[in-house]
């Protein structure tokens, strides 16, 4: 009993091809995060897009890297789920760039949610990572290496993410004045606690009563909106850079995977991964 | 090396095995009490050419801990502070000798735990939970081991000491770290992150009259779109060879029963009691009783947590499984199990997170029995087969170790294999930290030729 290789389908096949086939590849989606840069060399690869399959009783969901945040959770919506990732750019750009929004509470932060990632690797072979089941510690965890890895290390062209029921109540509360920092650490595991020029934005989701029961807790909190501001958060990640001792491995990692540095060369250079 | 390697045949025999049915045999064993001496350790085993291996308490059922020949066990029970706690930020630094269950308890006085609890939780240490990347049943809601580690203190295969967190690298070292079952390098401290104390919990125990019906149980609640905190099945065998241990009050006449939790705030909780009650007598539950006091709900979980204890007054020997298949092939799956454990005339016992699709078959035997060893490894290895046909996974807990290895070509393409390996070789170019677990022999795997010869596998 030997494991097939996946098949995807000739547009992932194609994408094998032109990978190959390249010396310099910049892989692209709706280039909302504003950092992909158009080397007139490079081809530009783009994950295919479409929700391959998905099974809400198990809740899971397999999709093309390339199908849109707002399409996939239109279709999540319908059966009261979702994926709690900002509603912008397209699902792969999310995971290469570990877009993890403000969440705290962990079961809702990106990397845990992200079950099975198919790449296809700098020499155009494919390789999975993971596997379609919610929990797994099967062999090493290259679906943590890739979130986050900004296509450093391959193309992820299909995924399968976990999906979470979306919770009856759902409310963000703000304060402009400075809050006693027992107030916040009475909440019982809010979505979200965070400051943005000086007011403090807390989402408290579940239960419509016990939203309004932690909420009757707080002082001089205001109901408000969603905020906007969380938009301005995606750069982060690419920004904090590496300066210390694992950078040696990260070295490598990237010469192993991306031995010829053909994929997005402009991130290697600036995140000095150029190898 | 100023810190002692013992060679006493009687040392070595200790650490040369773990709750695995399989044994090695190590060179030396050292025991140290600092990160300088395990880099001390690591880089006195590189200069000798041994490999090395990290070891908590020996609790890994797949031989991850198994030394190979020759080796050095760098076994670090004796790393056992907690280095800090902040109450403020809800995390912790942790020694890797620290058990489990011992965190949770010196933090209970701030009301916070850390989530993973695997059974063997009163003995097993944070880093061999950081090495298997271990669940327990309340990862159905709270995730496993890597969503509750903040940072990690590694000592390289090279002898470097680096920190591994969000802020240091643009890949997520740290996650890669968790779950490379030792073979990346040492954890000699580690960020946790705790979680905060339910306000309220709600245990349920609910009998069926077949394993079908409670299977079809699961998949409804899971379905519903409630996340119980814990979902766990016991089947009637060990249901009944617990009671008679334990006392817990689950139900004898049940062919199955249930373990539900759920925790949180006041609303979520009671509400998400009567739903839960509504689906299981929708799927023709036979008895249904909620733990109405906390020492009622601790012996529900004592029962739960102790099954193994009391397989022992059944069989002298067992066999634990552990395959992961989707919620919804859980009823067909356990009917193949049946089929396969009577096909090898093995008693067979189930006790599982449900929840998580997470299987724990434990097959029963005598080894003093010939051949019996044979019978039990084609179950097994039938018992893989058949989940991984279902859609599943090798494993959902437990690793691969040894144990598992040859079987990951089941799952994984060569080229899977090869980029796994791809990513060792950039922590551990040398294959000296536990080698040869997890990849399959000839899967691009640079380990055999490093380390000494006469190998006992």
């Amino acid at each position: 009993m030997l494991r097939q290789p996946v098949n995807l389908g000739s547009v992932v096949d194609d994408l094998q091809y032109q990978m190959a086939n390249s010396d310099v590849v910049n892989i692209v989606g709706t280039n909302s995060t504003g950092v992909a840069s158009s080397s007139p060399d490079a081809c530009a690869l783009k994950a295919p897009s479409g929700i391959i399959s998905y099974e809400p009783d198990e809740l899971m969901v397999s999709i093309f890297a390339g199908t849109s945040m707002s399409e996939i959770n239109f279709e999540l919506q319908r059966v009261r789920q979702r994926i709690v990732i900002p509603e912008w750019g397209t699902i792969g750009g999310a995971i290469a760039t570990c877009r993890n929004g403000l969440r705290e509470s962990h079961h809702q932060t990106l990397p845990n949610n992200v079950l099975q990632c198919t790449v296809v690797a700098a020499d155009g072979s494919l390789f999975q990572g993971g596997g379609q089941v919610v929990k797994n510690v099967s062999g090493f965890d290259l679906v943590k290496l890739l979130v986050g890895s900004w296509g450093l290390l391959g193309l992820i062209v299909e995924v399968t993410m976990r999906t979470e029921p979306i919770p009856q109540a759902s409310q963000w509360v703000q304060s402009p004045e400075p809050v006693a920092s027992e107030q916040i650490s009475n909440l019982y595991r809010p979505a979200v606690v965070t400051r943005v020029d000086g007011v403090m934005y807390v989402l408290l989701e579940g239960h419509k009563l016990d939203v309004e029961q932690e909420i009757s807790h707080l002082h001089g909190f205001a109901l408000c909106e969603s905020p906007n501001f969380i938009h301005s958060t995606s750069l982060t990640n690419l920004h904090r850079l590496s300066q210390d001792l694992p950078h040696s491995i990260e070295w490598d990692i990237r010469k192993q995977f991306d031995p010829t540095n053909k994929l997005n060369r402009h991130i290697a250079i600036q995140r000095n991964l150029f190898t | 090396m100023s810190g002692v390697v013992h060679t006493s045949t009687a040392e070595l025999f200790l650490v040369g095995q773990d709750a695995s049915n399989m044994m090695g045999n190590p060179a030396g064993v050292c025991y140290p009490t600092s990160t300088a001496e395990v880099q001390e350790a690591v880089r006195w085993a590189r200069s000798k050419g041994m490999a090395f291996i990290a070891r908590g308490a020996g609790t890994g059922l797949a031989g991850g801990a198994i030394p190979t020949a020759g080796s050095l066990v760098i076994c670090l029970t004796k790393m056992n502070n907690i280095r800090s706690v902040d109450v403020h930020r809800r995390a912790a630094w942790v020694e890797p000798g620290v058990l489990n269950a011992d965190l949770s308890r010196h933090t209970s006085r701030h009301g916070l735990h850390f989530a993973p609890d695997p059974s063997s939780q009163q003995s097993c240490t944070i880093g061999g939970n950081v090495a298997n990347n271990s669940g327990g049943p309340h990862c159905l809601s709270e995730g496993v081991t890597s969503a509750h580690i903040l940072a990690l203190e590694v000592v390289l295969p090279s002898g470097e000491v680096c920190i591994l967190d969000a802020e240091n690298s643009l890949f997520d070292l740290r996650g890669a770290f968790i779950g490379s079952e030792g073979m990346f390098g040492i954890a000699t401290a580690i960020e946790v992150r705790l979680v905060q104390n339910p306000p309220h919990v709600s245990t349920m125990v609910v009998g069926f009259a077949s394993v079908h019906e409670g299977a079809m149980a699961v998949s409804a609640i899971i379905a519903s779109g409630i996340i119980p905190s814990a979902l766990e099945m016991m089947d009637a065998p060990i249901t009944r060879a617990v009671e008679e241990y334990v006392h817990a009050g689950f139900p004898l006449d049940a062919a199955a029963m249930l373990i539900v939790e759920i925790d949180g705030l006041e609303h979520s909780v009671s509400d998400g009691t009567r739903q839960v009650k509504d689906i299981v007598l929708r799927f023709g539950a036979t008895s249904f009783k909620v733990a109405q006091s906390a020492a009622e709900r601790a012996l529900i979980w004592k029962g739960r947590k102790t099954a193994f204890g009391a397989i022992a007054r059944i069989q002298p020997n067992y066999y634990l499984h552990d395959t992961v298949v989707p919620r919804k092939k859980l009823a067909e799956v356990l009917s193949q199990v049946s089929a396969i454990a009577t096909e090898e005339q093995l008693q067979v016992m189930n006790v599982f997170h449900a929840g998580d699709g997470n299987l724990h078959p434990i097959l029963m035997f005598d080894k003093r029995v010939e051949g019996v060893m044979d019978r039990v490894h084609r179950a097994g290895s039938e018992i893989v087969r058949v989940s991984l046909e279902a859609g599943g996974v090798l494993s959902g807990e437990h690793g691969i170790g040894l144990e598992k290895r040859d079987f990951m070509r089941w799952m994984f393409t060569e080229n899977d294999l090869l980029f796994q390996q791809k990513l060792r070789a950039a922590f551990d170019p040398e294959g000296i930290s536990n080698p040869h677990k997890v990849l399959p022999r000839g899967s691009g795997c640079a380990d055999a030729s490093s380390i000494p010869p006469g190998s006992w596998m």
